[in-house]
């Protein structure tokens, strides 16, 4: 019997964040605005960590994470 | 403005706030409209170059919700420890010194020498304060406490991968503060007036340990195994004490009653039940949380020395002692009683009871005359009510089977969860 696919926030929320990422490279090198070498460290810390947070938060109310 | 603020401590007001509800409870906590709060904090947050904005974001994560909703630090502190708590660190870390990033992108910056030390040693002193022992946690509940429990069962330790993965982060938050200050010293042109002492005494206290090196690890060996010795001899002199307190004493006793054998067998099995619990570490001081199975094994050494006989039980699993297992115990020690009255010598009385988080099941089980329960009269009330009764109030199920000369058994269940017991074989 084929089994239910289940919803998992975490990877959700990790891809939406993953896709930003990829939305902001491709405005980049599309010549839309240019993002320094600065703000590019600022965006990946903060989606990282933003993945982190996420994954930790929904494993310590009981979440078996992704 | 308000006409006076509030006592109590200080609160996040996030029903009249417009962001986070920080101004606005500090404005009703110290009697001043919030309006003129937020003025003051843009025009402070404008002139201290939006370091108040920092400020204001360190507050909303440490001030709890006026609507009971806890702050998101003490959430964080109160998160169960788990595979989930490194990453919370390093998403919290990493967050961190995004947003660092975005006020040095922005300018607002002191300089590097200050910044990224005090970053650095923010890290280190949050992982030494994880790292810390929490407090204790009350007595939980057991997962399995047999009243005759098999001599020399010990409590599993804990893995030595989780204590070398504290150790480690301790090791690691250490490491960062002190990185932190020799990173503050360096970016102040200090360290390099100092390196030449530090080398020097390097030097020095490593010629001096190849120097010491045989004597301090024969001294070292010698007090390892001084210690190791006094250990061995404490135990030794706390073995014998102990033999002497409880085991001969009990000998002596026996020696004197020898011709009453029932008093001998008592004598025989309270010693048994003292040395085991003594083998397993459960013996005195061991006054915690009352549960069901530690009331049970109360009341079986009760009905045992009181009525002279052997009581066998098991007992899987435990709960705390709420109205259900009351009922329970108070059924079992009834059944225990009648058991103990009247099954004479026929052999043990034994007891079964499996607790999990579904329900309670107990047995009692005798070998004795066993009676038929149809032909009991309707003035003893003694099974019907403290049995079956009992049991019956408090939601759950008791039957008593018995014929004569074939034994009895008293089948209790009781479900935990508030559902009805479902009769069980």
């Amino acid at each position: 019997m084929r089994r239910g696919v289940k919803f998992d926030p975490v990877s959700l929320a990790s891809g939406v964040v993953i896709a930003a990422l990829g939305v902001l490279l491709l405005i980049d090198s599309a010549g839309g605005f240019h993002v320094s070498v600065g703000w590019m460290g600022v965006v990946l810390t903060a989606a990282v960590g933003a993945i982190f947070v996420l994954s930790g938060l929904h494993r310590g109310n009981g979440g078996k994470g992704p | 403005m308000s006409a006076e603020g509030r006592g109590g401590p200080l609160t996040r007001d996030t029903r009249r706030g417009w962001v986070a509800g920080v101004l606005a409870g500090i404005g009703d906590r110290i009697g001043v409209d919030p309006l003129v709060l937020r003025v003051g904090f843009v025009i402070a947050a404008i002139a201290t170059g939006g370091l108040l904005l920092l400020a204001y974001l360190i507050a909303w994560a440490a001030l709890p919700a006026e609507d009971g909703g806890s702050a998101f630090v003490a959430r964080l502190g109160r998160m169960p420890r788990g595979r989930g708590d490194w990453r919370v660190a390093v998403g919290a870390g990493l967050l961190t010194l995004s947003a660092l990033l975005a006020f040095r992108q922005l300018g607002i910056w002191w300089s590097d020498a200050l910044a990224w030390p005090l970053a650095l040693a923010a890290f280190g002193v949050a992982l030494l304060w994880v790292r810390s022992p929490r407090r204790a946690p009350p007595a939980a509940e057991r997962p399995a406490t047999p009243i005759s429990a098999p001599p020399g069962r010990q409590v599993p330790p804990r893995r030595a991968g989780s204590r070398l993965a504290e150790e480690y982060s301790g090791a690691f938050g250490v490491l960062l503060v002190v990185g932190a200050a020799l990173l503050f010293l360096s970016s102040n042109h200090v360290l390099g007036g100092i390196r030449d002492a530090a080398l020097t005494a390097v030097v020095v206290i490593v010629a001096l340990g190849l120097i010491l090196a045989p004597f301090l690890w024969r001294l070292g060996r010698n007090l390892a195994a001084e210690r190791a010795e006094r250990i061995r001899s404490e135990e030794r002199a706390q073995m014998a004490a102990h033999l002497h307190d409880s085991v001969l004493q009990t000998l002596t006793l026996m020696q004197k009653r020898a011709d009453d054998p029932r008093e001998v067998a008592s004598l025989a099995r309270r010693q048994e039940r003292e040395l085991r619990d003594w083998l397993a570490g459960d013996g005195a001081g061991d006054a915690g949380e009352r549960t069901l199975a530690s009331e049970l094994r109360a009341v079986a050494e009760g009905v045992e020395d009181d009525h002279r006989v052997a009581i066998e039980s098991v007992v899987v699993g435990d709960c705390k002692l709420d109205d259900r297992a009351e009922a329970v115990l108070g059924a079992a020690r009834e059944a225990l009683l009648n058991a103990a009255k009247h099954s004479g010598d026929s052999g043990p009385i034994r007891v079964y009871a499996e607790i999990d988080d579904a329900g309670i099941a107990l047995f009692v089980r005798d070998r004795g005359a066993g009676f038929d329960p149809e032909a009991v009269a309707e003035d003893r009330r003694g099974v019907r009510e403290s049995i079956v009764g009992r049991l019956e109030r408090a939601g759950g199920h008791a039957e008593v089977r018995s014929n004569p000369g074939g034994g009895t058994e008293v089948a209790i269940e009781i479900a935990r969860d508030g559902a009805a017991a479902k009769g069980r074989s």
